[in-house]
């Protein structure tokens, strides 16, 4: 019995340390969440700013939109991204701009087609028409914000778009993240898909196609030519007052410093 | 005199407490499959009143998107959320991975009790003379592949159908896309087949030898009497078998979420169709909904469908198992009726012919059982050869930020989430151990409830327990996503592990060692902790290595309890992720610069993990269970 003892106690020790040792050097920490898509440019900032200030932890978790505004009600982080804005469900929450995203439809590199009509795109995902060599698109899941802002924007030739749909056209796989889309579409062979992603996170491992004869730049975004467009926001809940650590941070992403980072990952800055 | 007395009766009333404790373990299981049926089904009854049973089980369209709509008046719920093609899907692609993983698992575990040379010198007579090759023990390195791939985390399977399986069937398939009904077919398959294929062998094994001899000397062939004898015999046990991968195919997620395609609203008219299943809704679309909505009420509704399904799996499956001794008797009086039809003639051999199906049958068992093993040499090699050159210390180890994730932080979280489960899950199990097998009388009615609900708890898909943890844990204890909420899920999820493994080497400890402690006066409760624990050390420590193999390989189920952050645990109260959930992690937010490669590096620590976890426990079942099963041999002479 002595020895059950001993060993109860010893694991309870044990047990009391690991759970203290995480409180002993506890940082201050800033805990954001939601949108993928806002994550890595959320990312970028939070590790800019990590370092000029030394202990501070900025805890970037994504989820997606409905999580960071679900856990901003919930009071569950500090303040939440979102790619879309709120709905009219959503109420008792602010949201403030933070950036301005395009969308960018991508192929693979060796896709022989170079630019696409908003018609086509709504053909390709509503019926299944192929566009040259292309057969099947790649859509996000439900209430991504940057699969709400797509299905809302590509309108075709009789002004529908394709929230209107029961369901997309037999083949259109889904994929849960913007880096899935990449990977996907970055696959060699796979010349057969079109998919979407935010702008901020083309890379060259893909095509970007011009969407009725416009190139996804940040220029044409700014001058309102290239139509795939949406807000990156910050969402607070409305009149809670932030931590000490968070409004900072939360300001910082508003000063020039900060929107300079914005501008050069490739985002549409908004100060 | 009086003292001695009040101490007997004191020692009386500590023995009925203790009785009382392990009761209350053994009861635990019912409380918590209670527990999960009932809070999995309260979150759930907003979908169903708002939807309505009968449009949300059998209409066809899925569009969530659309609930703003609803608000705005334009269209009712019961328009939006029908979970139809789902539940088909889910069906469809469950028979087929089930089809496919009994015929190779069948084959395989004939070819293992029958076929398999013990060394691989038998197998060739080139090969006897070869000293270095004769020796190498080739039906246990066999029946070691099929248990590695057996613990093989279902996140690695599913990867593996998305590197490996999709590009292949991409090239065959006349759309030219790879995911979708028939990759996710045979990623659920190869997750089968190993369950399908030890649990036969067990079956097989079972048979009374008599039966394999009595047909030889009767003069059938070897292959006559394995394919028409043992067999049929063993059918129940097979059924059973194949019922257990069944319900493991229905349930899961993270296997078949990479490889499905994942579009709802579609019902599996073609092969090559991306679809969507049960689970992968709940898994794509739980991390987007708001808090409160109906969306989040029909994805929970739509783990409650799944949890039906797996219950209604498990009561067929406690019902096939009480035919199980019924069968063989039915085999009996098969036997002795065709002794009477044919009166004084006896059972003669009925098979005249020289046998020619059996031998190409048990050609197909080699055939099957190779593929099998060559199927996870491939997976593993592929994993470690593409893994390896990322395997970086830095990868490893180094300081895991923003933009910048390490695997130092899920060393940590896994290690904090097995010392707390296991903390909290191997007294429980023990104690419920210690009362079905030293408590409980024979028969006892209470005893078959728990027994069931645990077989239930065992049975349960983990994303339904991810479901429960975060309404419970989560939600209602407010624990929020933390380390805690994740080990409080996974306590659940490895305590019908550790009650059967414990249970078994109770069972194995003889008798008389019980009987001599009590024949000299220990209480029960000093024999069981003097006596009878110390010899079922061996379950016990089974019991822990198969827990934390468990809790290394689980996504699904801490995605929605522990979060997944990238960063190091603040303590239990802060959230962690492990080295699965950091792959899913990947997966959802690839790494910049690393990229698919950061999943290749992280599947081989978890597979180095794994395959060490296996070989510990056939260590200790070398050391440990051996000399048990002699004395358990010489009770039974």
């Amino acid at each position: 019995m002595k020895k059950t003892l001993a060993m109860v106690l010893a694991l309870a020790a044990v047990g009391g340390m690991v759970s203290f040792t995480g409180c002993g050097k506890e940082k201050t920490t800033v805990t954001i969440s939601g949108s993928t898509s806002v994550q890595p440019l959320m990312e970028e900032l939070a590790s800019a700013y990590e370092e000029a200030h030394g202990g501070i932890s900025i805890e970037v978790n994504g989820g997606g939109s409905g999580v960071g505004i679900s856990d901003a009600l919930l009071g569950k982080n500090d303040f939440g991204m979102s790619s879309r804005e709120l709905k009219p469900t959503e109420v008792g929450l602010t949201a403030r701009r933070l950036a301005t995203d395009g969308i960018a439809l991508v192929v693979n590199q060796a896709c022989a087609i170079d630019g696409v009509t908003a018609d086509e795109v709504y053909n390709l995902y509503a019926n299944g028409v192929p566009i040259g060599s292309i057969t099947a698109g790649i859509a996000r899941e439900a209430s991504s914000g940057t699969r709400g802002a797509f299905d809302e924007l590509v309108k075709n030739s009789e002004g529908k778009d394709l929230t209107e749909l029961e369901a997309f056209a037999d083949g259109t796989q889904t994929q849960n993240s913007t880096g899935n889309v990449l990977t996907q579409i970055a696959t060699k062979g796979n010349t057969n898909l079109l998919g979407y992603v935010s702008l901020g996170s083309l890379d060259e491992t893909v095509k970007a196609l011009k969407y009725d004869g416009v190139e996804p730049t940040v220029q044409n975004i700014e001058a309102g030519i290239y139509r795939l467009s949406r807000p990156f926001n910050l969402v607070v809940k409305s009149g809670k007052t932030l931590s000490r650590e968070a409004q900072a941070f939360f300001d910082y992403l508003f000063t020039d410093e900060a929107q300079e980072i914005v501008e050069s990952k490739g985002y549409i800055r908004v100060s | 005199m009086e003292r001695a007395k009040e101490k007997r009766l004191s020692s009386a009333r500590g023995e009925r407490g203790a009785k009382l404790l392990f009761g209350l373990c053994a009861a635990f299981s019912i409380v918590a499959v209670f527990a999960i049926i009932l809070f999995v089904l309260y979150r759930s009854i907003p979908a169903f009143r708002e939807i309505g049973v009968f449009n949300f089980l059998f209409g066809k369209i899925w569009k969530p998107d659309w609930e703003s709509k609803v608000t705005a008046g334009k269209l009712e719920y019961k328009d939006i959320f029908g979970i139809a093609p789902m539940i088909v899907t889910s069906l469809a692609v469950t028979l087929g991975a089930v089809l496919l993983g009994s015929v190779f698992g069948v084959f395989t575990a004939v070819f293992l009790s029958f076929y398999c040379p013990e060394r691989l010198g038998r197998a060739f007579a080139r090969l006897e003379k070869i000293p270095m090759l004769r020796t190498i023990p080739l039906k246990g390195f066999v029946q070691q592949i099929i248990n590695l791939l057996a613990s093989i985390p279902s996140i690695i399977l599913g990867f593996f159908g998305l590197v490996v399986i999709v590009p292949i069937i991409r090239d065959i398939s006349p759309n030219g896309l790879g995911v979708g009904v028939l990759s996710a077919v045979l990623v659920l398959a190869i997750m089968i087949t190993p369950t399908i294929a030890s649990l036969s062998k067990n079956a097989l094994e079972a048979v009374p030898r008599e039966y394999f001899e009595g047909s030889l000397g009767l003069g059938n062939t070897k292959n006559q009497t394995v394919f028409r004898v043992m067999l049929p015999a063993a059918k129940s046990g097979i059924m059973s078998a194949i019922i257990l991968g069944v319900g493991r195919a229905v349930g899961e997620t993270m296997a078949v979420m990479f490889v499905i395609g994942a579009t709802p609203g579609k019902f599996p008219t073609s092969l090559f169709l991306p679809v969507s299943s049960l689970t992968t809704t709940i898994v794509q679309e739980m991390g987007y909904v708001s808090p409160g909505s109906i969306h989040e009420s029909a994805l929970i509704a739509t783990g409650f469908i799944l949890l039906l399904f797996v219950l209604l799996i498990n009561l067929v499956l406690n019902f096939t198992k009480k035919e199980k001794l019924g069968g063989d008797t039915v085999f009996h009086k098969k036997l002795s009726q065709a002794q009477k039809e044919r009166k004084g003639e006896g059972y003669v051999r009925v098979y005249k012919q020289k046998g020619g199906i059996q031998t190409a049958l048990k050609w197909a068992s080699v055939a099957f059982a190779l593929t099998i093993v060559f199927t996870l040499i491939y997976l593993v090699g592929f994993i470690l050869v593409k893994g390896i050159p990322y395997l970086t210390p830095r990868f490893l180890f180094g300081e895991s930020k923003n933009g910048a994730p390490m695997l130092a932080p899920a060393f940590v979280s896994t290690l904090m989430i097995v010392f707390m489960t296991l903390l909290i899950a191997l007294p429980l199990g023990i104690g419920a151990a210690i009362y079905l097998n030293e408590y409980s009388k024979k028969g006892s009615k209470f005893v078959k409830v728990v027994r069931l609900f645990i077989d239930t708890l065992s049975g349960v898909p983990s994303i339904v327990f991810g479901l429960f943890g975060m309404i419970f844990f989560c939600g209602i204890c407010k624990l929020d996503y933390s380390l805690f909420a994740g080990s409080f899920t996974m306590v659940l999820i490895v305590l019908p592990t550790v009650i059967r493994s414990t249970e078994e080497s109770l069972k194995a400890v003889p008798d008389s060692m019980r009987e001599g402690s009590l024949a000299l006066g220990s209480s029960k409760v000093r024999t069981i902790f003097k006596v009878v624990l110390p010899q079922a050390i061996g379950g016990i420590v089974t019991s822990v290595i198969l827990s934390v193999g468990r809790i290394v390989g689980e996504s699904a189920a801490l995605i929605y309890t522990a979060g997944s952050t990238i960063k190091m645990p603040s303590g239990y109260s802060g959230t962690g992720s492990t080295f699965a959930v950091m792959m899913y992690r990947f997966q959802v937010e690839p790494v910049k610069g690393l990229g698919v490669n950061a999943m290749y590096a992280t599947a081989v620590v978890l597979l180095v993990i794994v395959a060490f976890l296996n070989l510990l426990v056939s260590l200790v079942q070398k050391h440990a269970g051996k000399p048990k099963e002699k004395t358990k041999k010489e009770k039974e002479r």
